[in-house]
């Protein structure tokens, strides 16, 4: 048995432990491989889940889940070990967990942002993705995070100011609002992040600034921008070896047909467009990913919502950049972000799944009052209160008597806290990934036989596609050129007189078919032969490989 | 702020584009005034682009209007308010114009209705004349009636005079009130030698509002840098006498960090000089601003 606790969040000697005891104690279903090496030493793996019994893992139609491009959202890194755990477990117990492993290949790239995470899981900083220092190699001027009062945890400075934006909310006096234009009677507060200002004069608070300021998921080619335009890009696509690794992974296995990339926070899955509204897209394209998108919602409770429609807002440049962006745009992979998470929706209120962006920032200062308090009145009733710590008074060194509290991010509203609610989450992340990954296209073949007399016979091979997605997965592939053709090949001890031994049929639909109708999963092709001995096999990179074989009856 | 009536919205540019296009920041602000708006008068503010059309169209833009020149031009942060909505108040809902051409006509005859019965009830049906016989020396018999024109639909009838003016000037005062203002904050003063002093002096801006009022000013250059001057009886012989510190943030242009902490509005500038004077000597700051006003402070040196 391997020692595995749901409802942690695991260091990375742990979580290296696990895959190493996963593939120790699972060699027929698991293997364990190091795919990249982070900037700060750390191996970045990939776990390839199947049967090797049933066939090897290229030869099946591949599905990828990975998690922690961004190192704070480390429920994405749970739920991906949560799913890993989950297969070897209930192989041959579970029929889900048994067919997806027997026809499947499950690859899960579990931690990118190795170092990331593990700055997030031992110290108290909050980072992106990577500790490498970024854009400024150096430090310039600033407020920079710090634990200033040693408690462990870097929180929120709230300092008195006659032109603060701040006030203390009237109904909760733990809740900052902000101070609307007519407010005239204090106190006011500026609000800074807990640290300290490196470089001061004495004089002007500098700007807040964090030393490491680049995205991961901001790295990836499709609709690449410079820092300038798109903050955390890196200095060109794929410049970090942890992304770069993503990368790789992907265009080493052409199998992959489908993707998802945990994140959090927002319970909502987030399909393409990135720039623009639905009719931007290919329709049957749009109209998959809403099925698959449907599917979600009935196993877990969230919505599916474009990037666009969550995250456009006015005057904001589209946000067109991650690795699923790229993954569909260039690849044709049928990807997804998986938002875990949404802290607004426990407390009885809205997310950006719900209204969008553009409806979070549209809303009054009574409004956001009131969504404060919803969160803070969710804490205390499921959080025991352990999400929020009390302001207290602080001398600060710099900024005179501040007082340090607020919001205990990182286990509340980022994440939830160790225990029960992560289990429950986790969970509900797993049974996507694994009603997604059995949806993936996938080939079947059978083959029959007339005889004609004198020894000639009318093969006919059934091809079909019984998975649920179409062979080329997407129209995007198609037009990438990256889904290519069913091929058939018929060999053996075999004279073809009619019909070629060697063909192309194009793609098949999958029974999550555009619009309605029956879909278009079967194809016939027959030949006239001399023969005893036939085998066809057919193959596509994203729906496997399949063959079936035919014995003439033996002559009287 | 340009007074009109009718509709009881507060309109906010653009008449010729969606917010998509406008600057983030300057739409900031005015939903900003604008929530502060609707909670004095009631009155919601709406672009004129996206709630004021009748019906779009790019060849034909309802151009030349004061709000584009006050905004698009001079960079001033405008509105234009729409006094008194006599369907509002009779209980007819706010619709976006463009909505109001596809209403059925069975919807248009109840909220008539309801117009005349708010009408009988609250004005003893003084808004509405109704339909007396008259011999028309060039069309015949007609009838003549209708909706008083002048103090009903277009302007409140007297009785509600007072508490439609009296509600918006008090938003009026506190647009006003949000406008930008330089004070002179903190001075410090240190000897640095014998008749040398360092003198550092902080500028802040103490209104809601950035000192160029929107980024559209700064784009139009309609708008100069704030200025700041050190005079009277001591001599300049470090930095420049007269300096420019740029635009200064209003404590409205503050933002939240990614982690939810703020990132606090930069409303103070500091400037410095190294002057020689005997102790006790005068020097005058004052810093200047188109928008954002003078202000100045006599400084004794050693003093």
């Amino acid at each position: 048995m391997i020692a595995y606790e749901p409802g942690r969040y695991l260091r990375y000697d742990e979580m290296t432990a696990f895959l190493q005891a996963c593939a120790a104690e699972y060699p027929e279903l698991c293997t364990l491989a190091e795919v990249g090496r982070s900037a700060g030493g750390r191996s970045v793996w990939a776990v390839t889940l199947t049967n090797a019994g049933t066939g090897l893992h290229d030869r099946k139609p591949g599905y990828l889940v990975d998690a922690n491009t961004h190192a704070g959202e480390v429920t994405g890194g749970a739920a991906a070990l949560y799913t890993i755990w989950w297969l070897l477990t209930k192989y041959g117990l579970d029929s889900a967990a048994t067919e997806l492993l027997d026809t499947r290949a499950v690859y899960a790239i579990p931690r990118i942002a190795v170092d990331g995470v593990e700055m997030y899981l031992t110290t108290p900083h909050l980072l992106r993705s990577s500790p490498r220092r970024y854009p400024e190699p150096d430090e310039p001027p600033g407020l920079y995070p710090a634990d200033a009062n040693g408690d462990g945890k870097i929180l929120t400075m709230r300092a008195t100011h006659p032109d603060g934006d701040w006030k203390v909310s009237a109904a909760d006096p733990r809740a900052m609002v902000r101070r609307r234009p007519e407010d005239r009677v204090g106190p006011f507060y500026r609000l800074y992040t807990e640290g300290f200002i490196k470089g001061w004069d004495g004089l002007a608070v500098p700007p807040p600034r964090a030393p490491w300021r680049l995205d991961f998921n901001r790295n990836y080619p499709a609709f690449w921008n410079p820092e300038a335009k798109q903050p955390g890009a890196g200095p060109y696509p794929l410049s970090e070896p942890e992304t770069r690794a993503v990368a790789d992974f992907i265009v080493r296995h052409p199998n992959i047909g489908a993707y998802v990339a945990f994140h959090t926070t927002g319970s909502v899955l987030l399909r393409p467009p990135s720039y623009g509204p639905d009719d931007k897209m290919s329709a049957p394209d749009l109209e998959v990913f809403k099925r698959i998108g449907e599917l979600c919602t009935r196993l877990t409770g969230s919505p599916c919502k474009s990037t666009f429609q969550a995250f456009h807002f006015p005057g904001q440049e589209a946000l067109v950049k991650g690795a699923d962006d790229w993954a569909y745009e260039h690849y044709g992979i049928q990807a997804f972000t998986f938002e875990l998470w949404n802290p607004d929706l426990r407390s009885g209120g809205e997310g950006y799944a719900q209204i969008g962006l553009a409806g979070l920032l549209a809303r009054s200062a009574e409004q956001e009052d009131e969504a404060e308090r919803k969160r803070l009145a969710w804490n205390d009733r499921e959080l025991g209160g352990r999400g929020f710590v009390d302001w207290a008074p602080f001398d600060h060194p710099q900024l005179g008597p501040v007082e340090i509290g607020g919001w205990d991010w990182k286990q509340s509203l980022q994440n939830p806290p160790e225990g029960p609610l992560l289990v429950e989450e986790v969970r509900k992340a797993s049974a996507f990934i694994v009603a997604h990954a059995l949806a993936t296209p996938r080939l079947a073949v059978a083959l029959t036989a007339e005889p004609l007399g004198a020894g000639l016979y009318k093969l006919t091979a059934a091809v079909q596609n019984v998975g649920g997605l179409p062979t080329n997965v997407t129209d995007m592939a198609v037009s990438m050129k990256t889904a290519r053709p069913i091929s058939v090949k018929l060999a053996g001890d075999v004279a073809v007189l009619s019909g070629k031994s060697a063909q192309e049929l194009g793609h098949l639909e999958g029974w999550v078919a555009a619009g309605g109708r029956p879909a278009r999963s079967e194809i016939w092709v027959d030949w006239v032969v001399r023969s005893t001995h036939a085998v066809v096999t057919v193959s596509t990179p994203r729906a496997g490989t399949a063959s079936a074989q035919w014995n003439a009856p033996s002559e009287r | 702020m340009s007074y009109h009536t009718r509709s009881g919205m507060n309109l906010r540019p653009s008449p010729l584009v969606g917010d998509d296009t406008l600057d983030e920041f300057d739409l900031r602000m005015y939903k900003a005034i604008g929530e502060t708006c609707q909670r004095m008068t009631g009155y919601p503010t709406v672009s004129v682009y996206e709630y004021f059309t009748f019906d779009y169209n790019p060849e034909r833009l309802d151009v030349g209007s004061w709000l584009e020149w006050c905004y698009d031009q001079m960079g001033v942060q405008g509105f234009e308010m729409e006094l008194w909505n006599f369907p509002y108040i009779c209980g007819v809902p706010y619709r976006p114009f463009k909505e109001l051409k596809n209403l059925p006509d069975e919807k248009r005859e109840e909220e008539a209705l309801l117009q005349l019965q708010w009408n009988d009830r609250e004005l003893a049906g003084e808004g509405f004349i109704n339909w007396t016989p008259f011999e028309h020396p060039q069309l015949g018999p007609v009838e003549i009636g209708g909706w008083e024109p002048k103090f009903c639909g277009q302007n409140p009838p007297e009785k509600l005079l007072h508490q439609e003016v009296h509600k918006n000037c008090l938003f009026t005062v506190e647009h006003a009130l949000s406008l930008p203002r330089l004070a002179v904050g903190e001075v410090r003063v240190a000897s640095v030698g014998a008749d040398l002093w360092k003198v550092a002096v902080q500028v802040v801006n103490r209104g809601y509002l950035p000192t160029n009022v929107t980024k559209v000013a700064v784009d139009m250059k309609m708008t100069k840098p704030v200025e700041i001057r050190l005079t009277g009886g001591a001599r300049v012989v470090g930095g420049k006498e007269k300096q420019e510190l740029g635009q200064i943030a209003g404590r409205g242009g503050g933002g939240v960090s990614f982690w939810g902490a703020g990132a606090p509005p930069e409303t103070e500038k500091w400037a410095e000089w190294v002057v020689q004077a005997p102790a006790g000597a005068a020097a005058i700051v004052t810093v200047t601003h188109a928008r954002g006003g003078t202000a100045s402070r006599e400084i004794i040196l050693g003093g």
